[in-house]
């Protein structure tokens, strides 16, 4: 009985895989050629996944906290993980696009390239469906493999900080208390 | 390219912007506690129809432009800084910024979490994940705050 429940389980999740990957591979016409997709900086990725703000609101010892700590997490992860999605989409697209174009085409590195972009949506898709069922911070560590080959894949932005003299003494001043 | 659309650090190549920058950090910022503070305080220098920011002491000595891109700078770089934060470090920032309002914390915690007014503190076209995970982080925070204040009462 147990054993046919498994198999039951693993269908339904391979058959929710495929029927995502085969409603994705249809959208990159649908991406306008002008668009340029940046990945969101590294942090938010960071601070959502990662324990430490849980451990924090654990300390709190509120149910109703950890329950909207979690809902909250689990939203911003979700736009990430598309955003991602919807970015590699994009990326695919115009690099296909100009694939058409190219008159000295590679055709193994061609092969790879996509085999990458392949790879880094199914991870997406995969931590997709684990941040529905599992604490944010469980797949901590695949979401930074995700994050870094994002990072090679889309341009990243990193803030725009500019500190000043007086705003590095400020903060400075308000580190060490 | 609007000047809400030009990075922070484009903006200050200008000298009277990186001048006005400093006198702005040199005179206000580092007297206002707290980066929550600063954000407000930032927040409530735009105009809330045109998104232009206006400071008349600082127009006075460096001229609108500069005046307007040293607290849109400025505005985004406590923006980054807030975002970047841990949940614990804006919480002790949100405790800041009630001791320092002069309103009862009772009446502070209600308005903010119905009213949500920290929406509009964020500078313009900044990245809408990071804005989205500060926000989430502010209402986590209020919600903590108000946790210790009214503590969920057991059966």
């Amino acid at each position: 009985m147990t054993l046919l429940f498994l198999a039951f389980l693993v269908a339904f999740v391979l058959g929710w895989t495929l029927f995502r990957l085969s409603r994705a591979d249809r959208q990159p016409s649908d991406v306008p050629a002008s668009s340029s997709p940046l990945a969101h900086p590294s942090f938010v990725a960071e601070a959502v996944f990662s324990p430490r703000d849980w451990l924090y609101i654990q300390q709190e010892s509120s149910a109703s906290l950890n329950a909207l700590f979690l809902s909250e997490r689990r939203a911003i992860a979700v736009r990430w993980l598309r955003d991602c999605l919807a970015a590699i989409r994009v990326v695919r697209a115009n690099h296909l696009r100009q694939s058409r174009h190219s008159q000295d085409l590679n055709l193994l590195a061609e092969a790879k390239l996509l085999l990458r972009f392949s790879y880094l949506a199914t991870l997406c898709r995969c931590l997709l469906f684990a941040v529905q069922f599992v604490h944010p911070s469980a797949p901590h560590a695949i979401a930074q493999y995700v994050q870094n080959l994002a990072a090679d894949i889309l341009p990243t932005p990193e803030p725009d900080m500019v500190l000043s003299s007086v705003a590095v003494r400020e903060v400075s001043r308000q580190r060490l208390g | 390219m609007s000047q809400t659309q030009t990075s922070a650090a484009t903006v200050l190549v200008d000298h009277d912007a990186r001048k006005a920058y400093d006198d702005l950090w040199r005179r206000t910022l580092s007297k206002i506690p707290g980066d929550l503070n600063r954000l407000v305080y930032l927040a409530s220098m735009r105009d809330y129809n045109s998104g232009r920011y206006h400071h008349a002491g600082l127009e006075a000595s460096f001229g609108f432009p500069a005046a307007s891109q040293a607290l849109e700078a400025a505005h985004r770089e406590i923006f980054w800084k807030l975002a970047q934060a841990s949940l614990e470090q804006l919480v002790v920032d949100l405790e800041l910024y009630v001791r320092n309002s002069g309103e009862s914390p009772e009446d502070l915690l209600a308005t903010w979490r119905s009213l949500q007014p920290y929406r509009i503190a964020l500078p313009l076209s900044v990245d809408p994940l990071a804005a989205h995970l500060l926000l989430s982080n502010l209402k986590l925070g209020l919600e903590v705050l108000h946790s210790r204040r009214c503590p969920p009462s057991h059966p």
